[in-house]
């Protein structure tokens, strides 16, 4: 309760407009924002980057450690892996398949799933109990272990790892997006654009896909870090990327025989996955609140918040 | 209610049988499960033999046919690598696994409930924002990494724990305490966002009004609500940890369960046993989703009667 | 029993919601009060700040919302202070909502619902507060109270919930009770009973009564006095008779005229043209001014104070309904 008695009329400024704005404004989606920069960014120029080819062995330069620990240097500056090759580099080449990966499996996942979800909420009927009861029943799959029988089988490698990631998160596209359409086919403009006589295709564009862009690409963002966590630990696991690509999962895995007396490779690469997850989600977190306008108002609310005025 | 728990039965046995299809079409038609048992010098006598002893060498339905049915005894064949029944193994391993399993679950669980609801009582402010940041945490942090992280840190560098392995209860921690890490990050995440919906809705506001304590308004009102969706998601994780999580945590701390087997049967190129080990585990799931559902009809009375 | 102290003061009370898109003054400068045994009715539209009021009736304004002038007191002790407040509310000042099932929590019983009221305030044990739970039920013509303790919300109609509310605001004998249009969410023949058990309780009991309603309708029989409410400000007070029959302010008139008869069709209630005004950007000038028929330059540019009339009511009006008293005001030109 804030009931001051006072007569100062503290009136608090109306915030700026602009998504782009907000996310700069608060220092988590602020950070998410540099964090996928920087992944785009190394990823792409890779080559110009890494000081060093990530792939170069050097056996007289095995185990170095990095910079910050006795005997480390700046000529390998993060140190070098038991076959002498450079964790700094190795780490920024990886980023390319941290990038790839979920850019194909979000983007298969997307297109189909939100496919399905159109098709089912758009013609409603047995056509939606149908999906939608094979939509459920994929749900209720033992995820990873079902994706690692299937790489154990096929071989991994990395379209096979991208289309299996994809096969994990497609029904999440199709129900936001069936829950999405009949929502949107409850309002009023649908219904009179289906009684003027607007094709069941022009209804869709023009008056669905609309409110259809905002969730999804919030979904797309969470699920792109999802996706890089199951490559990570995929990787990890052995049966994702292999050796000669470089994958940073898969880098944390041959470093787990010299935690003893290498942990710098364990804990380098690992925590180049646990940056650019954390950054993703952070920033998916903000996005999610942009795209809500509820949840807008009710985070302005919380900052429209003096200080020590607060309920109960 | 009989005709509703009859209902998400046959859905359940629905899920049971398509994983069991899905398997044998990914073991049986896109895979080669000679190709993959046999070492690379076999000949193709050696081929014949295998086959012969599978039955792959008959009609694709029959192999179905057969395979069904001895999947729903739970007869999945010899495993390659131990020469003896697959499903033996797995329920041997299948102990340690629900261990670690429920006490990594029941922690992250009852952490993220409790953090949660702390940070929906003040939403905005540094307690709320540093939980947030905690959830968010848990949810990035590849578990494969952090579990060696903390090999690196308390068993490597302060030897509080063992590095691997199980049987005491100080070897149940760190897997535990990394299984839990998504779970509590999630929960967190999922009840504070239902609390401030719950905290806002009329009939809190109206308790509020009644003068009922915080206290009660907070557990006995909005949590009672908001429990709703944590008990979803709380099913999510149990099924994730279970054929996620598990996998890889075990394959970390060499824990003997159910994913570090799965794991193993891999690397042996034992087919059988793998199969077991998702069959089995798919049941659980199904049976996880059921319990998930009754515990709804005894939170929310109106369940019932949809 | 009818002392000379109010129960209820509200002094020059201030309110505002900072929104994203300005500070809405959502109540302005709006003193009243209600003495024991008083029935009050606080008639404006939708936004004019009337809910605001009741809740501040309670000591209850959420965030963001803020109390930036004037005070509340509860016989004469300032509810701003969350202890005082928490003591009172529930016991001596009850709350009837608008929409019953939104008022009860949908996952708990009605028993359960009545019960820890009684516990909170009264100390009661599981039994006795059960059995008052039943008598209760029984008082405000709930049948089978016994049964419906153990009911759930949803199986209950909804003047049956609104029935469940009023027990429970009278479950800790309140001198107060405050009802936020008890029957908005009510079908209208609902409405009348739920309205005429209201009246018949308030009476019986003698308790003081705040009425806030859009609908002057509702208030007709039920009230002594009148707050007629606009953009956040009284506009109009007095006796119900006086208001019902000689309303001063254009907009209490106006009211009148869109108040629906029995006979009458919905017709007459859009009336009133025009909206309210954004309460954002209020400042000169009356707030009704755009909407009034009797408006000049002179209103858009100097804001009315309420003053009292000749009838023992207030108004704030430069160009009042019935000239018999007009205030000197200032021809332009």
């Amino acid at each position: 309760m804030s009931a001051t008695g006072s007569t100062d009329h503290q009136l608090v400024r109306p915030p700026s407009h602009g998504w782009i704005k907000a996310v700069l404004q608060d220092p988590s989606a602020l950070f998410g924002v540099v964090v996928l920069v920087m992944l785009v960014g190394v990823a792409l120029f890779a080559p110009w980057i890494a000081p060093l080819d990530p792939t170069k062995q050097d056996l007289g330069a095995r185990l170095l450690p990095p910079f910050y620990a006795d005997g480390g240097s700046f000529e390998h500056i993060l140190g070098t892996d038991q076959l002498g090759r450079d964790v700094f580099s190795r780490i920024i080449h990886g980023s390319r398949i941290s990038l790839t990966i979920p850019l194909v499996s979000v983007t298969l996942a997307g297109v189909f799933g939100t496919a399905v979800g159109l098709l089912a909420g758009y013609r409603g009927g047995r056509t939606d109990t149908i999906i939608m009861r094979i939509v459920d029943t994929l749900f209720s799959f033992p995820g990873l272990l079902l994706a690692l029988t299937i790489l154990a089988v096929v071989g991994p490698g990395f379209w096979t790892l991208a289309i299996v990631l994809s096969l994990r998160i497609w029904m999440v596209f199709a129900r936001i997006t069936r829950g999405l359409v009949l929502s949107a086919r409850e309002a009023e403009y649908v219904d009179a654009a289906e009684l003027i006589g607007a094709s069941p295709a022009r209804i869709m564009l023009r008056h669905i896909a609309p409110n259809l862009t905002a969730p999804l690409s919030t979904l797309a963002v969470i699920e792109a870090a999802h996706v890089i966590l199951s490559e990570a630990a995929l990787s990890f696991l052995g049966l994702g990327i292999q050796s000669p690509q470089i994958s940073w999962g898969l880098d944390v895995a041959i470093g787990r025989q010299y935690v003893f007396s290498a942990p710098w490779l364990i804990l380098l690469p690992g925590a180049a996955i646990a940056i650019s997850v954390l950054g993703i989600n952070l920033l998916a977190g903000r996005l999610r609140i942009a795209a809500d306008p509820q949840e807008s108002a009710k985070r302005f609310a919380a900052a429209a918040t003096v200080p020590g005025a607060q309920s109960g | 209610m009989g005709r509703y728990v009859l209902k998400r039965l046959i859905q359940a046995a629905l899920v049971v049988v398509s994983v069991t299809v899905v398997v044998f079409v990914v073991t049986r038609l896109i895979g080669d499960p000679v190709a993959v048992m046999l070492p690379l010098e076999a000949t193709d006598e050696n081929r014949a033999v295998l086959e012969a002893q599978l039955g792959l060498d008959r009609p694709i339905l029959v192999q179905l046919g057969d395979y069904m049915a001895d999947a729903v005894r739970f007869d999945f064949g010899d495993s390659l690598w131990q020469r003896r029944p697959a499903i033996d193994i797995v329920m041997e391993r299948l102990p340690p696994t629900m261990v670690l399993v429920l006490s990594g679950f029941v922690l992250g669980l009852l952490l993220g409930a409790v953090i949660g609801v702390v940070a929906a009582i003040r939403p905005g402010r540094w307690m709320d924002r540093l939980f947030v940041l905690l959830g968010v945490l848990g949810i990035s942090l590849p578990q494969f990494w952090i579990g060696l992280v903390l090999i690196v840190f308390f068993s490597v560098g302060l030897g509080w724990f063992p590095t691997s392995g199980s049987g005491s209860l100080r070897h149940l921690v760190l897997p535990a305490v990394v299984l839990a890490l998504p779970i509590l990050g999630r929960i967190a995440l999922v009840t504070r966002s239902s609390m401030i919906d719950e905290l806002n809705t009329p009939h809190v506001k109206d308790a509020t009004a009644r003068g009922l304590s915080r206290a009660r308004i907070v557990v006995a009102h909005a949590f009672r609500g908001a429990g709703i969706a944590t008990i979803t998601v709380a099913g999510w994780e149990l099924v994730g940890a279970l054929a996620g999580g598990a996998v890889v945590v075990e394959t970390v701390y060499a824990w003997p369960g159910i994913g570090f087997t799965a794991m193993q049967a891999i690397e042996r190129h034992d087919i059988i046993l793998l199969q077991g080990v998702v069959l089995v585990i798919a049941v659980i799931v199904v049976t996880i989703n059921i319990l998930v559902d009754v515990t709804y009809t005894l939170l929310d009375p109106r369940v019932k009667f949809d | 029993m009818t002392g000379d102290r109010p129960l209820l003061e509200i002094r020059s009370l201030e309110v505002v919601f900072p929104t994203p898109g300005g500070t809405v003054r959502a109540v302005r400068e709006v003193s009243l009060s209600v003495n024991p045994g008083e029935s009050v009715g606080i008639v404006g539209e939708s936004g004019s700040g009337k809910s605001t009021i009741a809740r501040a009736a309670l000591g209850l304004i959420e965030l963001p919302g803020r109390i930036v002038g004037g005070e509340v007191l509860w016989r004469g002790r300032s509810l701003s202070d969350e202890k005082i407040a928490r003591r009172y509310r529930g016991r001596q000042i009850s709350l009837v909502s608008q929409d019953p099932m939104a008022s009860l929590n949908p996952i708990r019983t009605i028993g359960v619902q009545m019960t820890e009221v009684m516990a909170r305030h009264l100390k009661l044990g599981k039994q006795q507060a059960r059995r008052r739970a039943g008598d209760l039920l029984e008082k405000v013509g709930i049948p089978e109270p016994g049964r419906r303790l153990d009911q759930y919300p949803f199986e209950l109609s909804g003047g049956m919930q609104q029935r469940v509310v009023i027990a429970i605001a009278l479950s800790c004998d309140p001198l107060m009770l405050i009802a936020d249009e008890p029957t908005t969410a009510l079908d209208v023949t609902t409405q009348a009973q739920i309205l005429r058990l209201i009246s018949s309780l308030q009476k019986e009991l003698g308790l003081a009564l705040m009425l806030i309603t859009h609908d002057l309708g509702v208030v007709a029989g039920a009230c002594d006095l009148l707050k007629v409410l606009y953009a956040g400000e009284i506009v109009e007070s007095g006796t119900a008779d006086a208001l019902f029959h000689h309303p001063r302010h254009p907009y209490t008139a106006a009211l009148l005229g869109a108040t629906p008869r029995l006979d009458g069709t919905t017709e007459r209630l859009r009336i009133i043209n025009g909206q309210p005004p954004d309460l954002r950007s209020v400042d000169i000038g009356c707030s009704f001014s755009p909407r009034c028929p009797n408006s000049t330059s002179y209103c858009e540019s100097e804001h009315p104070v309420l003053e009292p009339d000749s009838r023992g009511g207030m108004f704030a009006c430069w160009h009042p309904q019935n000239h018999l008293d007009a205030r000197s005001v200032p021809r332009e030109g």
